[in-house]
């Protein structure tokens, strides 16, 4: 056996050095871009669930004889047209129903204050508390109204602009990802490459059954209580199937979240207790689709998250990043458990192998 | 003036890589679109003299050699009763068996001997590719599974050959 001279040996150790250093700068480099950049974040974010959603897409038409790079192109050109027909036909029906919710809102923050009120004297005749929850429930109110009223316009076009930086952002990931980690992979060290690759096709498989798993659970949900609220004719129907949709992303109490606020009209409105049933019946039924038949089929890869941990991270995420912070940090973490997850496995078998 | 330098230099290893390719049994009967698709997947490493490519333990695929010399040892660097089994040169490739294994495991070592150049495939490569163009991953596969059958025969034939000797 040749036994390596320590010139071959210093010579060794400063290539993988270099390598290394090049790879870790480059990784802390867009981190921190993206980190500093508030909204590049989501639109990054964004970006990478739709190139995970669009992958599956696009093997299927290479095999079809397409080159990558045109299957790529009709996918998106026919993803955007798809979006913009749904837009042209979606944008008057949204826009009404948030006109709509902003007028009506003045009288839903005082049934709001009243059912407080109610609440408050109740609890004062029954147990004797005196939770001075009127004063704080209307400060709390005036501040969200605010919002509701005149900064909802200017919110929905800084939305507008992530979305629209996303799927842009999402095609140029796509088109280039392979020559990127390729570029990457050449850094790896000799040493470890074999099982960096393996790692990494490892994690690219389990991250993407995972987001779009996710993913579409959450679209159907959403679908099904649009659905439900059209057929009961409940007001905000489109707004409450997305909040629905939204808020499904997170596990354990995300469905409660998106529940709250049909809720909330109903009870302001005095619906009759047959109409609050028939509100309450569409997310149950939303929800017993997502258990009974979604869960079981799509999401046996999903790796769940501890209740705990879900309601640290909810907390956490509203600290850092607000109502958004909340949303995203179940799918972040929860991608995140699944990379820890294949990495530990890997590397505890991988020790196997070599003993 | 660099550019020119550059590309034609560039040019002449692309020319190189196809050549090596075409000459290896595994891809002898892929066309010239599906070579240069194959070699767009496949890494390109190289070595310095001594610098182990894989050792004894769990591995991911194969190795062809691009230039350079490569040693196939028995055993892996911690023992020092490893010995030289052959001596690979250009053109020539190793470690092909864990292509076909889910949890493929490399039963030798592989070092380098001089400034080597390898061009490695390994299995989610070949995953990949029989995703995108199966018609070429199954030619692969087919071929794959030709050279392991051919070893199997001969390691059976010698293995007969060796349990007669015992008898005797």
């Amino acid at each position: 056996m040749l036994s390596l001279t320590t010139e071959q040996k210093t010579r060794l150790k400063r290539i993988n050095i270099i390598r290394l250093l090049v790879f870790l700068g480059i990784l802390s480099i867009l981190g921190g871009v993206l980190f500093l950049v508030h909204n590049l974040f989501i639109s990054f974010l964004l970006a990478f669930v739709i190139s995970y959603l669009a992958r599956p897409l696009i093997a299927p038409l290479e095999r079809a004889g397409f080159s990558y790079n045109t299957a790529l192109i009709l996918i998106f050109l026919t993803g955007m047209s798809l979006i913009g027909f749904l837009g042209i036909w979606g944008f008057p029906l949204i826009s009404q129903q948030i006109n709509h919710l902003q007028t009506e809102w003045p009288r839903y923050s005082e049934g709001l204050l009243n059912l407080i009120q109610t609440i408050e004297l109740k609890a004062k005749s029954w147990l004797g508390l005196d939770m001075q929850l009127q004063a704080k429930g209307k400060e709390q109110l005036l501040s969200f109204s605010q919002v509701i009223l005149k900064d909802l316009p200017s919110l929905l076009l800084q939305a507008v602009s992530v979305l629209l930086l996303a799927p842009f952002l999402a095609f140029f990931m796509l088109k280039d990802s392979h020559k990127m980690s390729k570029r990457f992979m050449y850094l790896v060290p000799n040493s470890v490459f074999e099982m960096v690759l393996d790692l990494q096709y490892k994690i690219n498989q389990q991250l993407g059954q995972f987001i779009r798993a996710r993913f579409l659970e959450a679209f159907i949900v959403g679908l099904v209580t649009f659905v439900g609220l059209s057929l009961i004719s409940f007001p905000f129907a489109s707004l409450l199937g997305g909040f629905a949709a939204l808020t499904n992303l997170i596990p354990y109490i995300g469905p409660i979240i998106g529940a709250v606020p049909a809720i909330i009209i109903a009870l302001v409105n005095n619906y009759e207790a047959w109409d609050l049933s028939l509100l309450v019946g569409v997310y149950l039924i939303a929800q017993f689709i997502d258990a009974g038949i979604l869960v079981p089929i799509l999401v046996a890869r999903i790796v769940n998250l501890h209740p705990v941990t879900v309601v640290l991270l909810i907390i956490l995420g509203g600290q850092f990043m607000g109502v958004l912070g909340m949303i995203i940090s179940i799918p972040v973490a929860n991608a995140l458990k699944v990379t820890s997850l294949a990495v530990y496995e890997h590397i505890t078998q991988f020790k196997n192998g070599t003993i | 003036m660099i550019d020119f330098l550059w590309k034609n230099f560039f040019k002449k290893e692309e020319k190189n890589i196809e050549t090596v390719l075409k000459a290896n049994p595994l891809f002898e009967n892929l066309s010239d679109k599906e070579l240069k698709l194959l070699n767009n997947l496949m890494h390109q490493r190289s070595f310095v003299p001594g610098e182990f490519v894989f050792q004894e333990g769990k591995g991911l695929g194969m190795y062809i050699i691009l230039s350079g010399k490569i040693n196939i040892l028995h055993g892996n660097s911690n023992k020092t009763e490893s010995s030289v089994i052959s001596q690979l040169n250009e053109g020539d490739f190793f470690g092909e068996l864990c292509l076909a294994q889910e949890k493929g495991y490399h039963h030798v070592s592989a070092q380098a001997t001089e400034e080597s150049k390898l061009l490695g495939f390994f299995r989610p490569d070949l995953l990949t590719l029989i995703e995108k163009n199966p018609n070429t991953g199954i030619r692969i596969l087919m071929k794959l599974s030709e050279i392991l059958g051919e070893r199997l025969q001969k390691a059976g034939e010698k293995l007969s050959q060796f349990t007669q000797t015992m008898e005797k």
